[in-house]
């Protein structure tokens, strides 16, 4: 109780200097989990976008349609494959013509329908897409598969330079919470040092000693998690926002998602820090004693 | 009562701070611990507050040995003692109230009670009416009058003064060293560090004399 009422007391005698604290914890917790949040953002579009290169499989002309089923079933099955969908070879010569609409006499005029069926095969990611293509020209049936390589390698290029982009955002944003938080705790310690030394003196406990700065780091850090709390939808919504702008036919991820994902996350690595400071604040009150003889055998 | 029996304090580094102390102080004494800089007498006053434990002998405080104190019986046994620092060790960014009630809110005292006791102590330091001031604006003769009155409020059975006269003009030291006597005719027992000698001849009381860590002369002049 008495520490209770100590660290509220603490609290509110320097409320300047709590909340400033608390608001650059705060900061640097909203934006690791900023960047938390894009990064999912960033990795769903791209999954998004992964999604519209496909393969069109040319199937031998003259299959039947129940071949022709039991060919589309199996490439549902596969869990490389995100869709597939047949196009009859009526229905290409239809898109054929929406397509390029000013020859659209000359398709019309053809004595034989010269599309073949095809399987249009949707990959669940463009990494890995040769070996797709090559395990379905493998299939009973298929003639011969055909994809836009130039572009799925310039895709999976991208890829990886967009997903080693975001671990180094994300290993610097994270390096700097960890530097940002301990460095706030150890300002913390040790403005505390003299007080844990005069509770000693004058008759404190054991408990009201060690506990006397993890109880205020843990206010502190709760003060910060409710400004995070409060800041953090406004930043997911930014950046929801902004990717809407840019990508208008991607599906984002919902901000609910996001945010629970991103809050989650970043509260999970707070309280370890916290852990850590208060074990370090703890050892540091039991050793402070000792620190002072030193102190005083110095000074004698 | 206060006893120490063959004790000897060696540092790490294998410095002696303390070698083969031996005096006894019996209850409602007050005793000067006298000698220059360096020979021991803050180490004596640490030993018997347990901030550190001895190399050697026995310390009983109240019949008690200190080295065995740990955890609550270390709790209970500096809660019967008043501590006065030379560098006064209050919290400066606290008023004098908040200082001074320290010792009883550790001890889980009601609101009304530590008012009423910081009153009474504030008073008899000199200091009534200092409750709102902060420690910061005080003079040093006030700060070490509420680091006395901090030592005094819970009534402890020992009080330990390290050189509390040592930052003082010789006005605000008699004014300490005048406090000390009136909670010692109280019944508490005072052991008191200074190295200043005048002080210790003018009072006439029973003194300890420590050299290079030993005691080198005991009694009264």
């Amino acid at each position: 109780m008495f520490t209770f009422k100590q660290t509220l007391r603490d609290i509110a005698r320097h409320p300047v200097r709590t909340l400033l604290v608390s608001i650059l914890i705060a900061v640097l917790m909203v934006a690791s989990a900023g960047i938390y949040a894009m990064s999912i953002d960033v990795r769903h579009t791209i999954s998004e976008i992964e999604r519209t290169h496909s393969i069109n499989a040319y199937l031998l002309r003259g299959l039947d349609q129940t071949s022709i089923q039991t060919l589309l079933e199996q490439m549902k099955k596969n869990e490389a494959i995100a869709r597939a969908e047949y196009v009859s070879p009526a229905d290409g010569l239809k898109k054929l013509e929406t397509q390029y609409p000013q020859f659209a006499s000359v398709f019309r005029d053809l004595t034989r329908n010269p599309i073949p069926p095809l399987i249009r095969v949707y990959p669940v990611s463009v990494q890995g897409i040769a070996g797709l293509a090559a395990e379905l020209r493998s299939l009973a049936g298929v003639q011969t598969v055909e994809y836009d390589e130039g572009s799925v390698q310039g895709m999976a290029n991208a890829n990886v330079f967009v997903h080693s982009l975001l671990l180094y955002v994300l290993v610097l944003a994270s390096f700097l919470f960890i530097a940002g938080f301990c460095l706030m705790a150890f300002s913390i310690i040790n403005g505390k040092r003299k007080e844990t030394a005069v509770l000693s003196v004058v008759g404190a406990s054991n408990l009201q000693v060690l506990l006397s700065t993890p109880a205020h780091l843990i206010a502190v850090w709760a003060l910060a998690s409710v400004l995070f709390a409060i800041i953090l939808p406004s930043v997911i919504r930014f950046s929801t926002t902004r990717l809407k702008a840019s990508f208008s036919w991607v599906t984002s991820e919902p901000a609910g998602v996001v945010y629970a994902q991103a809050a989650s996350v970043v509260l999970l690595a707070s309280l370890a820090c916290l852990l850590l400071a208060c074990v370090i604040a703890t050892l540091l009150a039991y050793r402070i004693d000792e620190e002072q003889r030193r102190e005083e055998t110095l000074l004698e | 009562m206060i006893q120490m029996l063959s004790v000897s304090k060696r540092y790490e580094d294998g410095y002696y701070g303390l070698r083969d102390i031996t005096f006894k102080i019996g209850p409602d004494k007050f005793v000067f611990l006298t000698g220059e800089s360096g020979a021991g007498k803050s180490t004596v006053l640490r030993l018997i507050y347990r901030a550190e434990r001895p190399t050697s002998g026995t310390i009983l405080v109240n019949g008690a040995d200190t080295a065995a104190a740990h955890g609550g019986s270390l709790t209970s046994l500096r809660r019967k003692m008043g501590m006065v620092f030379q560098d006064y060790m209050l919290l400066f960014d606290r008023t004098v109230y908040e200082n001074v009630a320290l010792p009883l809110a550790v001890r889980g005292m009601g609101k009304r009670i530590i008012s009423q006791e910081v009153d009474t102590y504030l008073d008899r330091v000199g200091l009534a009416g200092y409750q709102r001031r902060m420690c910061c604006s005080l003079s040093g003769g006030e700060k070490q009058r509420v680091a006395l009155a901090r030592a005094l409020i819970a009534k402890p059975d020992i009080i330990l003064a390290d050189e509390p006269t040592g930052n003082l003009d010789l006005t605000n030291g008699e004014k300490i060293v005048e406090v000390l006597h009136d909670a010692n005719r109280q019944g508490a027992t005072v052991l008191m560090a200074t190295h200043d000698l005048y002080l210790v001849q003018s009072t006439r009381l029973p003194f300890v004399r420590l050299r290079g860590g030993r005691k080198v002369e005991e009694g009264n002049f």
